[in-house]
């Protein structure tokens, strides 16, 4: 079955620009597999190994067990899907969808029943006879996903697709490709910046930085248990402040806050260790002066920012400032007013 | 001034410069009787395509013009193609260096470098051989060819080139499926000018042809750089090129997008 195999991967540009250096990463038959980094972390030269448009300094990649290392890209079974569409503009929609087909020599009728059936998944059957110039931006990445599933390739690899349409029409194609994956069920490696669309379609990310995986996991463990400062503050909006841990029992922390708030957490960190806590917005809640709760941080409520369906609340904790997120009827204090916060959830990391 | 002053005033410049001088032309090459005095020849006829004919000297220089414009054509494209790609889909140190060479040939006088390309074709012994014209027009053509087919590739996205290669496209299928079809309009596009820079050569032609390639802007000069000035003859050879040249603007207009001759132009 087609499972991917990196092992040892390094690409060097020049004498010391190290674009990707992948120790071990193994990518599951039929997984959905995301790529997540800022720009410059090496995802599109990841995936350009995988896709064998670069050959990788050191290293083997091995697909279904077979190592592809040295195949060029045309006899990989890989398809790429880019970030500018990079459709042929000389052919229709039709001929674009069937160029694969046609590479691999298949009779007539077998490449029609094929675009058809790619097509019709990606809701573009009635596009078929138009150029490519008449067609808008998330109709081109349509056809662009057609053309790269209409093969039956062992590996979908996906570049960036989404990141040249506008906000709106983003989310909704990122719905529609986890249904295609979910119906055809090729194995596809994904690369994006964009956190929430590494949450709403991965089966499991891996955080890129300078070349290396910083973490890998399923998108909900990314999320409520980072590594470190960088993956934390690069899924999803956080806040942090520094800490001494008291006590260590498996997971479970007792840390003590510059302010001298002693605070239960969660983390990986023995007693004396020093550290950061991460706090998500939404896990934070302002009570009153009077709850003798646990867990209670005292503040000092900078600004409160009105968002429409949520407050935002910038509270200073000793010198740091921290994020909370509240339900529009608990916004009822004014900025200059010491306010009380209940931690409910929150995670130690080391740096 | 509005901007329509200076569309009239291009356009005046225009038809002055050259659309009035093309109908006096056709006027002298169709008139077998033209006095000074009177405004149109007086008695029409292809008596000077006759006396050009019968002399042969119309029938070599067509010949002369008409084989070696589609051999610098060919020969141009031949070596100019593969640079083209070259510098239009790589990036590699020198690159400017080669995009500026290439342009030299349009920019020193055709006067100059003929000096000393004639001592060297003497040295040689090719001066007034045909495959000497060639050469000397290719020098001239091949930037034209180069910069067409250069911007053609240039415009081609990288990305195509991957998509086909993962898609179960060689190198050389997608060199046919992909930048051919592309390509080819700039290949188009430098012909035509390649062309029409061959066909019109003539201070190059002049110094390495002499004596037997007489083309047809050569040929027209011996009947008014001479001791004596004909004008008659030299219209009715003129009008057998210029009608090629409006054919080839005709052609242009219909065919070629106007990116790729711009390409052909300095930038
Ligand atoms: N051809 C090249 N020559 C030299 N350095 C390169 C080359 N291609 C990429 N790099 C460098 O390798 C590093 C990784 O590049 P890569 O394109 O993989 O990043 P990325 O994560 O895809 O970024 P982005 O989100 O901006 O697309 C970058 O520092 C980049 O500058
Ligand atoms: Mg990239």
């Amino acid at each position: 079955m087609p499972e991917v195999v990196l092992e040892g991967i390094k690409k060097i540009y020049g004498k010391k620009v190290l674009a990707s250096s992948i120790d071990y990463l193994k990518i599951e038959d039929g997984e959905f597999f995301v790529l997540l980094g800022p720009s410059g972390c090496g995802k599109t030269t990841t995936l350009r190994i995988i896709a064998g448009l670069i050959k990788p300094t050191e290293g083997r990649l091995y697909v279904g067990g077979k190592d592809i290392t040295d195949l060029p890209p045309e006899k990989r079974n890989i398809t790429m899907v880019f970030q500018n569409f990079a459709l042929f503009p000389h052919l229709n929609v039709f001929e674009n969808i069937a160029y694969g087909l046609k590479m691999r020599k298949l009779p007539k009728d077998e490449i029609e029943t094929r675009v058809k059936d790619a097509a019709r998944l990606m809701r573009i059957d009635q596009l078929l006879d138009r150029k490519i110039d008449q067609l808008s931006g998330g109709q081109q990445q349509r056809v662009g996903v057609a053309r790269a599933i209409a093969p039956h390739p062992d590996i979908i690899l996906f570049d960036e697709p989404l990141s040249n349409l506008d906000a709106k029409l983003r989310e909704e194609v990122r719905f529609e490709l986890k249904e295609v994956h979910k119906q055809i069920g090729t194995t596809s490696v994904y690369v994006t910046h964009d956190q929430a669309e590494a949450m709403v379609m991965a089966d499991r990310i891996a955080v890129m930085r300078a070349g290396k995986i910083v973490q890998l996991g399923k998108p909900k463990e990314i999320y409520f248990r980072p590594k470190n400062l960088f993956v934390a503050g690069f899924i999803g909006i956080m806040s942090h402040l520094p800490v001494e841990v008291l006590e260590s029992d498996g997971e479970n922390l007792k840390v003590r806050l510059e302010t001298g708030a002693v605070i239960n957490s969660r983390g990986l960190l023995s007693a004396g260790e020093k550290g950061f806590m991460i706090i998500r917005p939404e896990s934070l809640e302002v009570v009153s002066k009077e709850s003798d709760d646990e867990n209670i941080v005292k503040g000092l409520l900078v600004n409160s920012i009105f968002l429409g369906n949520e407050v935002e609340y910038r509270i200073k904790v000793g010198n740091e400032e921290i994020r909370a997120k509240l339900k529009p009827h608990e916004d009822k204090y004014k900025p200059g007013e010491e306010v009380n916060l209940k931690i409910m959830n929150s995670w130690v990391v080391k740096d | 001034m509005k901007r329509k002053t200076w569309i009239f005033l291009m356009s005046t410049l225009i038809i002055f410069g050259v659309v009035f001088p093309i109908i006096v032309i056709f006027f002298w090459a169709f008139s077998e009787r033209w006095y000074g005095t009177s405004l149109l020849p007086s008695k029409w006829g292809l008596k000077w395509f006759k006396v050009l004919l019968e002399g042969g000297d119309l029938g070599k220089s067509i010949y002369l013009s008409f084989t070696i414009a589609p051999l610098v054509v060919l020969f141009s494209a031949l070596i100019s193609i593969p640079a083209a790609y070259v510098v239009g889909t790589k990036s590699f140190k020198g690159k400017r260096l080669v995009e500026n060479l290439v342009l030299i040939p349009l920019i020193v006088p055709p006067i100059a470098s003929g000096i000393g390309l004639l001592s060297m074709y003497t040295n040689w012994g090719m001066i007034g051989s045909y495959w000497g014209v060639v050469l000397v027009h290719m020098i001239g053509g091949i930037p034209y060819m180069f910069r067409s087919v250069a911007a053609a590739f240039e415009s081609i996205d990288p990305a195509l080139e991957e998509a086909s290669r993962t898609l179960g496209a060689t190198r050389l299928q997608t060199m046919l499926k992909v930048y051919v079809p592309l390509v080819s309009p700039g290949v188009l596009a430098g012909s035509i000018f390649t062309f029409a820079w061959s066909l019109n050569e003539f201070v190059l032609t002049l110094l390495v042809g002499l004596p037997n390639i007489t083309t047809l802007p050569v040929q027209i000069f011996h009947y008014v750089g001479g001791y004596y000035i004909a004008p008659a003859p030299a219209s009715a050879l003129s009008v057998v090129l210029i009608i090629p040249s409006i054919l080839i603007v005709l052609l242009m207009e219909r065919f070629v997008k106007i990116e790729y001759t711009a390409g052909a132009g300095l930038k």
